[in-house]
């Protein structure tokens, strides 16, 4: 099997909306990086959380009996024996020339995940049947979703002409304002997430 | 309709509470206002109703305690899902969806939730009243569409027009007088207290306008009181004969009578028939002796007879009261109400704005014709309208006297003889609520005082969202209910202006008027 270098982690639990992926850089994916798998349909997921686990059991940093911030030093190969995963969540199928549906599919175990590409980023922030999952998403089971969704839209409005961010920033938030009509906190954090 | 047009959906109502709607989070509140016109458009129907409140609501109270900075647009494009306001309206009239010439119809069901609410416009204003009847008073508070009233309803019933001195009486009332000469509806008598219905007036702007009198020469007759009125065709002449003691008692006050006084004078008009020039002129020229033998003969106390001659005195003033039985002018009057020439009786020269006389004066001439036109209309099969139209009406049609006096008699009876009242007053509390029971038009302007307030909507359905709506009402804004529309109209009342009084002249010489006016 020929495994693509540029993919970013690998499915490896699935377990219904507990779905974990394991990156192979073992570098930070900040949270609202959103992934793609790589066959038709893809699903597309946003990461919602991370974390580091040792490779052995039980086996925690202070074990080394060393400061955290001198860990890498003393030991640069320590991330070998640490596995780094990723929590994510599926938004949306997509079907190739912006045809976005809802998911209706578990991906497959050890599906290879890729960055969406901004044009899709876009693609889908503007398609409304799907930007209405990022509402779906229980904050109580991933605390960090209001984070990763302001992450998420500065993506999409990153590479938005100038002139068309108003009224792009207007539309995110007008969409968002009926998304979250029962959550006035978490719209307040994501709005001003996004002003900023 | 574009559907940008609508400005919010229903949510909820009750027949007899009325409908409440979302606005559109894109209006902003202060873009609606109490009473202005909305169409509910139903399935079948479309609703017409008016805005009773509209209520500011949150989705949830945490709005409150994490307050969005005003000015940054997207938080509050962000909090416009938990903020929005609720419009309570009322409908008062439906519409066929299906036939758009059929006027409108009183409501008996609602829309369903969700029908989308509109602002009214001129169409749907047009379909309140039939073209023929409707005339053009004003327009509503927001809009420049122009609503209409029914002056042939008007004139059929009472009318009432109240509002404090400013709030733009006269020329409301000028409009509808031209509207029912114009359209021959009605021939009126107007008892012009401050002169301005005669042949001009000087409007706000100082700019001299033609009045009724003016506007229509050969369909309008001026009388004064004085002769010194070069624009009047006729002048008033009362035989003492006339005079009854109703007519004193009214002004019992201004001629200082005490309650004694008005009782001599009750019997001494039962005793003697021409009581007046007997009070007047002849009991202060005899001597005691024959003053003890008149005592002794009407059976009074000589003080009090004293009094009421010396108070009477005050009417020896008044040149127009002639102690003969000369042609009275009253019969002139009479003469052109039957031919449909309408008469504006005027108070000039030394009489201007004399209580005195302008209460003596409308009390004898309106009985006079009370006594003519009752029996002259039981012969007639199709008797003309004739509208009084008084001033200060309070003052005829109070608790105290109306029973008693012509006008109350008018207000209760004689709308089946074709003779109305259309009263001006600025104080309605002050006027008997049995006669504002019969009115059945108001048109109610600024109105400051709460009794009068109260008075006003006494016995009109829905009197409390009235009330509401009026405490919202400027100068030169009316209220409208009653029989000549089907439902309140809160009107930005136009202006008698040149271009009113052009509109009314190029009327006037069309054939087919009614359809001029449109």
């Amino acid at each position: 099997m020929v495994v693509e270098k540029n993919h970013i982690a690998e499915v490896v639990k699935v377990d219904g909306l507990d779905i974990i992926a394991e990156s192979e850089r073992k570098s930070a994916v900040p949270v609202g990086t959103l992934l793609e798998t790589a066959k038709l349909n893809k699903i597309i997921f946003i990461v919602l959380d991370d974390l580091y686990a040792p490779l052995t059991p039980d086996l925690s940093l202070r074990a080394y009996g060393i400061e955290e911030d001198k860990l890498g030093e003393s030991y640069p190969y320590i991330d070998r024996f640490m596995r780094y995963f990723l929590r994510i969540y599926p938004l949306a199928e997509y079907g190739g020339e912006e045809q976005f549906s809802v998911v209706s599919k578990s991906p497959f175990l050890n599906a290879l995940l890729y960055e969406v590409p901004w044009e899709r980023v876009v693609a889908f922030f503007e398609n409304f049947e799907v930007i209405d999952e990022l509402g779906r998403i229980d904050k109580t089971k991933f605390p960090k979703r209001n984070k990763a969704i302001i992450n998420a839209i500065k993506t999409y409005i990153s590479g938005v002409e100038e002139s068309d961010l108003p009224n792009k920033k207007r539309y995110i938030v007008e969409k968002l304002s009926v998304i979250f009509k029962g959550d006035y906190t978490s719209l307040m954090e994501i709005v001003r997430g996004i002003s900023k | 309709m574009k559907k940008n047009a609508y400005i919010g959906y229903i949510t909820g109502g009750a027949f007899s509470e009325g409908l409440t709607f979302k606005l559109d989070r894109h209006i902003p509140t202060e873009n609606v206002r109490i009473g202005d016109f909305v169409v509910v458009e139903g399935k079948n129907e479309d609703f017409l109703c008016e805005v009773d409140d509209i209520r500011l609501k949150t989705t949830t109270d945490e709005v409150f305690f994490e307050p969005i900075e005003e000015k940054d647009e997207l938080e509050r494009l962000a909090v416009s899902s938990f903020v929005y306001s609720e419009v309570s309206i009322f409908p008062y009239v439906t519409f066929s969806k299906t036939d758009s010439k059929t006027f409108s119809r009183s409501v008996k069901t609602l829309p369903s939730h969700f029908s989308l609410v509109r602002k009214a416009n001129d169409e749907d204003l047009r379909r309140l009243i039939p073209e023929e009847n409707a005339f053009y008073i004003g327009t509503p508070l927001t809009t420049n569409a122009p609503v209409y009233i029914d002056l042939t309803k008007l004139s059929m019933r009472n009318a009432g027009l109240f509002g404090i001195t400013g709030s733009g009486k006269s020329f409301l009332a000028r409009m509808l007088f031209a509207g029912l000469i114009k359209k021959r509806i009605s021939t009126l008598l107007i008892f012009d207290m401050h002169n301005e219905h005669g042949k001009s007036i000087i409007d706000e702007q100082n700019n001299m306008l033609v009045s009724l009198a003016g506007l229509f020469p050969s369909e309008v007759k001026i009388y004064d009181v004085d002769s010194s009125n070069e624009d009047a065709a006729n002048f008033i002449v009362i035989p003492y004969m006339y005079i009854e003691p109703e007519d004193l008692e009214l002004v019992s006050d201004l001629l200082d009578f005490s309650p004694k006084s008005l009782e001599t004078l009750e019997i001494v008009a039962l005793k003697k028939k021409d009581y007046m020039h007997f009070l007047i002129e002849a009991y202060p020229a005899l001597g005691s002796e024959e003053r003890d033998r008149v005592i002794e003969e009407l059976n009074v106390n000589l003080e009090s007879l004293n009094a009421l001659s010396r108070h009477l005195q005050k009417l020896k003033r008044l040149a127009f009261l002639k102690d003969s039985e000369e042609t009275s002018s009253i019969d002139s009057i009479m003469k052109d109400l039957s031919h449909g020439v309408s008469v504006v009786v005027q108070f000039s020269g030394a009489y201007k704005d004399d209580k005195l006389v302008y209460y003596l004066v409308s009390n004898i001439l309106t009985r006079r014709i009370y006594e003519k036109f009752s029996n002259f209309h039981e012969e007639d099969k199709n008797p003309k309208r004739i509208t009084i139209a008084v001033e200060e009406a309070h003052k005829f049609l109070s608790r105290q006297y109306q029973m008693k006096n012509v006008f109350g008699k008018i207000a209760r009876e004689m709308r089946k003889f074709n003779v109305t009242l259309f009263i001006i007053d600025q104080r309605p509390s002050e006027i008997d609520p049995e006669v504002l029971s019969q009115i059945g038009t108001r048109l109610v302007m600024e109105l400051k005082d709460e009794h009068d307030i109260e008075a006003v909507f006494q016995g009109a359905s829905h009197s409390k969202r009235l009330m509401k709506l009026l405490s919202t009402l400027e100068q030169g804004q009316a209220l409208v209910f009653g029989y000549a529309v089907p439902l309140p109209l809160p009107v930005n009342v136009r202006k008698y202006d040149r271009n009113f009084i052009e509109e009314i002249r190029t009327l006037k010489n069309n054939t087919n008027p009614i359809e001029d006016i449109y």
